[in-house]
């Protein structure tokens, strides 16, 4: 668990910044052929997105 | 048939130029923040794993490694260190967290990473981490380029000339890497954390998105589109940031006060 803990804080530290680029990778990757040549705009976009919310919700 | 090995040892060249200077940036980023001997470590490390498994295996390597799951294992973890640098200095830069002296912050960071175990024998981990997957994956994408390059060319030797191309470059672009340092080592710290906090966000997001399929207009030049909207964006938040700061509110109604 601790080894665990090392490891959350050593690569992010910030659940959502974690959940968050989870997400957009994700998503990315599903929705890379329906989306055609936006995917490359709207991944980008998404990693923006994470960065605020996690600005806003977690300012520390 | 020279004109032939010589034209793929210019083109390897310049790919590969372009792949090391990758390299060179994240090694430079993680050297700058995370300390020299770490970054340069990690950066040694991964070059000997690539050469032990091009002496091992050989060309088959790259059939053996399968280079997006690398791209977009590496990508993620860049991401996440990038966001969470990019995090600490836009709110550094809004006034959000102290900006502290430097001698300050490298107790605190020697102190915390004491207690988490990440420093080991006067290694920092996320320095040596970074230095070592960045130079890793961009290392195998040399390879696959002077594979790539020699194998089009179908000419006996192309691929010792590929190679040549690879290591000139190699060479030239660790020259502007040493030549850079000193001028690095002068830059405000806290400027320094942001520019590494974008470009390793930007990298991550590229190589991520590229492993997982993601089409990026224009290739590899997309990593400064990437980037150009990563520091405008941030700027915006700096200055939204800061509006709100309860130092700039305080400020305010003292004004209206008087």
């Amino acid at each position: 668990m601790n080894a665990l803990r090392w490891v959350y804080n050593f690569v992010v530290g910030d659940v959502y910044l974690l959940i968050g680029a989870g997400i957009v990778l994700v998503l990315g990757w599903l929705l890379h052929t329906a989306l055609g040549p936006l995917d490359g705009v709207l991944v980008p976009l998404g990693v923006l997105a994470v960065l605020t919310v996690s600005l806003v919700r977690r300012p520390e | 048939m020279l004109a032939t090995v010589l034209t793929a040892a210019l083109v390897a060249f310049l790919a590969s130029s372009v792949e090391m200077v990758e390299a060179l940036t994240i090694v430079l980023a993680a050297g700058v923040s995370r300390g020299w001997r770490s970054a340069l470590l990690g950066a040694a490390s991964a070059v000997v794993i690539l050469l032990i498994l091009v002496v091992v295996f050989g060309v088959q390597i790259l059939a053996l490694v399968p280079i997006d799951v690398l791209r977009v294992v590496v990508g993620s973890f860049l991401l996440l260190f990038g966001l969470k640098w990019l995090k600490k200095a836009i709110l550094r830069q809004s006034g959000r967290k102290a900006l502290h002296a430097e001698d300050q912050i490298y107790a605190h960071q020697v102190a915390a990473l004491s207690r988490q175990g990440g420093r080991r024998g006067g290694i920092d981990a996320e320095g040596f981490a970074t230095a070592f997957n960045g130079t890793l994956l961009e290392g195998l994408e040399v390879a696959l380029i002077i594979v790539a390059v020699a194998s089009g060319t179908a000419v006996r030797g192309s691929l010792g000339w590929a190679a040549l191309g690879a290591v000139a470059a190699f060479v030239i672009v660790g020259a502007i890497g040493v030549a850079l340092r000193a001028p690095l080592a002068r830059v405000p710290e806290n400027l320094l954390k942001f520019v590494v906090g974008l470009m390793l966000t930007t990298f991550g997001t590229f190589w991520a998105g590229e492993g997982l399929g993601v089409r990026w207009p224009g290739g590899e030049a997309y990593v400064l589109a990437i980037l150009a909207a990563l520091i405008v964006y941030s700027l915006v938040l700096v200055a939204a940031l800061r509006s709100r700061s309860p130092a700039q509110a305080q400020a305010r109604k003292a004004g209206s006060v008087s």
